[in-house]
């Protein structure tokens, strides 16, 4: 174990200098984003009950230095959380529920019931890429990305989606990233994320390509952790409207009968407003998705163009079998060059034991 | 004929509202002319939009390659929207969000959507540059624009039913275009609905000379579906038939 990890580290030290000898462009930006708000949550949610006030302070950091054949990148986060949202990501923490690229760090020893300061680190991303004129590698943390839709994608064993924030953020993979050009849409795709267990790692060969218009792929992949193979098909076309499609079968390792999972969606528009709407059926239960355990889930969202600078938008992620989910009311101004204002309500229904509970708040973030 | 493109928005590529002008005999010397100063093996530029909403001005910058009339690719680089690309092919068109690490197909509705908050649209710059094919032409007469004689020259939409098979419909029902007499740049231009609307305006503010040839540089579009906006398209480093690796115009460099 130990061997292949210091193997890993070598390479990953030779691919980063390569990127650097190679540097023909270094590029660094960031931004800052200040998020306070007032909650409610009932006894019993996954949040401390009652009503409270949070904040948190978020910087973050993307560094990229490119070269003709060589690359590296980071996306690099710190955040203080103060009252509620300290409280919040404690209880999260006492759960098992920590987000996998995010590191709590208490401020202060925490009392009892909580801390009322606390820093978060995160590393979204941080990877090295090497270009050859048939393939190129990528390795370190990642977002392997195959989703079609706003939320779910059967076919993608790699993304996971963080859905606490305001707009979901994929969180990153420690991977091995093989592509190979098929031309200039299409390509083949091998990933692996072995994690500290081959045997429960997750891997996946994958071929897309643009063909009579219409973006598709056909996957092959194997999670070890859910003990499945999987075979896929997504796509993503235009009528008028677009629409697009995800659908993979599964066939467990114990013998029992295969299960499939399937989404489908649209969006649209008409004068000021877009629409998407997403449906999910997960026949393969809490064993295949964690996050979307239940058989039928919707999500829809309704975009307002109320000016240039400003959306309304309505977003609702609901479970339709289990009867809970969330829905965000958001306003975005852009406030000034480079700065956004955003001001929104969110309701959770049915978190935990509780049956519902809230956040208004309003945040801002400059980019630099 | 080798297509034509005239104005340009991400320079006769990306955003390009390319345009030309033919009629009869002396519309093949005006387009030859125009094709030369508009048509190029390969480019690359460093752009800026300046987006005015109201008194509100918005900055992008953005860094483009292009090859032919087919091939584009550019990379947003201001704090707002760095690592934002749009990657086009013939007549397809690409949209990858690094914050979402995204990539989606411009196609229906968004085609009407204006390019990162400006006044051209994504419909905009997929339109074909060979507008022989979808618009008849013709001559309307000469005015002076700015001081400078131009040709007035019309473009009225072709009926889908004698569009060569496969080819998208004009964009626009017609279109009025001001072509300068002697750099034969679009200097002016005016884009119809059917219904006789004024749809969107141009205006070439700068005509830079690149090597052999004249380039609008500096134009200003004005989409009249929108309230008290207007875009400035500014365009710097400007070079030529450079060489430029295949492999920038992939799915691939759009997403990595």
């Amino acid at each position: 174990m130990q061997l292949r990890h210091s193997a890993a580290a070598i390479f990953l030290a030779a691919a980063l200098a390569a990127a650097a000898q190679d540097s023909s462009g270094l590029a660094m930006g960031g931004s800052v984003l200040e998020q306070a708000y007032a909650s409610y949550s009932q006894p019993g949610g996954l949040t401390t009950s009652g009503f409270g006030y949070g904040s948190s302070t978020t910087l973050g950091l993307s560094l990229d230095a490119k070269g003709q054949r060589a690359r590296a990148s980071a996306s690099l986060e710190t955040a203080v959380l103060d009252g509620t949202a300290a409280q919040a990501a404690w209880l999260l923490a006492k759960a098992g529920q920590v987000p996998t690229d995010e590191l709590f760090v208490y401020a202060n020893p925490a009392p009892t019931g909580g801390p009322g300061l606390m820093m978060a680190a995160r590393i979204r991303t941080l990877y090295v890429k090497l270009d050859a004129d048939w393939a190129s590698l990528i390795a370190g943390r990642q977002v392997i990305n195959y989703q079609r839709g706003a939320i779910w994608s059967p076919t993608d064993i790699f993304t996971r989606l963080d859905l606490t924030g305001l707009s979901p953020v994929r969180l990153g993979s420690d991977a091995l990233r093989l592509t190979f050009p098929l031309g200039a849409t299409s390509g083949l795709d091998i990933a692996g994320v072995p994690g500290t267990d081959p045997a429960q790692g997750s891997y996946s060969a994958r071929l897309s390509g643009l063909v009579l218009g219409v973006d598709g792929a056909l996957s092959a992949s194997r999670d070890g952790s859910g003990k499945a193979s999987n075979l896929g098909v997504d796509f993503k076309a235009d009528l008028g409207l677009g629409f697009y499609g995800d659908f993979t079968y599964a066939l467990p390792d114990s013998g029992a009968s295969g299960n499939y999972r399937a989404a489908g969606g649209a969006d649209w528009s008409f004068g000021d407003f877009i629409v998407a709407a997403e449906y999910y059926y997960n026949g393969g239960g809490p064993e295949a998705d964690l996050l979307f355990p239940d058989s039928h889930n919707v999500y829809g969202d309704i975009t307002w163009r109320a000016s240039e600078l400003l959306d309304v938008s309505l977003s609702v992620i609901w479970d339709i079998s289990g009867e809970s989910g969330t829905g965000i009311l958001l306003a975005s101004l852009s406030a000034a060059q480079n700065a956004t204002l955003s001001v929104y309500g969110k309701a959770i229904w049915g978190e935990g034991d509780a049956k519902i509970s809230g956040q208004g708040g309003a945040a801002i973030e400059v980019s630099f | 004929m080798q297509a034509i493109k005239l104005l340009s928005f991400v320079a006769a590529i990306l955003f390009s509202l390319p345009s030309a002008g033919a009629w009869a005999q002396t519309a093949d010397e005006i387009l030859a002319k125009v094709d030369a100063n508009m048509s190029f093996a390969s480019m690359r530029y460093t752009g800026r939009m300046e987006i005015t909403i109201g008194g509100e001005t918005r900055y992008k910058d953005m860094n483009a390659v292009a090859k032919g009339s087919d091939k584009a690719f550019v990379e947003f680089t201001n704090p707002e929207d760095r690592g934002t690309r749009y990657l086009k092919l013939a007549k397809d068109m690409w949209i990858y969000f690094p914050k979402e690490q995204d990539s989606v197909k411009i196609s229906g509705h968004l085609l009407k959507e204006g390019m990162m908050g400006s006044d051209v649209s994504y419909e905009d710059a997929l339109e074909s540059s060979d507008f022989k094919a979808k618009y008849g032409i013709s001559l309307k007469g000469k005015e002076a624009v700015d001081g400078r004689d131009c040709f007035v020259v019309q473009l009225d939409a072709k009926v889908p039913a004698v569009l060569p098979k496969g080819s998208s419909p004009a964009a626009y029902d017609r279109r009025v275009m001001w072509i300068d007499a002697e750099r034969y740049v679009v200097l002016k231009e005016e884009m119809y609905a059917k219904s006789g609307k004024l749809l969107k305006t141009s205006a070439t503010l700068e005509v830079q000379r690149v090597g052999s040839r004249w380039y609008p540089s500096r134009t200003e579009y004005v989409s009249k579906l929108r309230n008290n906006t207007k875009t400035l398209f500014a365009m710097s480093k400007i070079e030529m038939d450079v060489a430029l690796d295949e492999r920038q115009f992939t799915m691939s460099a759009l997403t990595k």
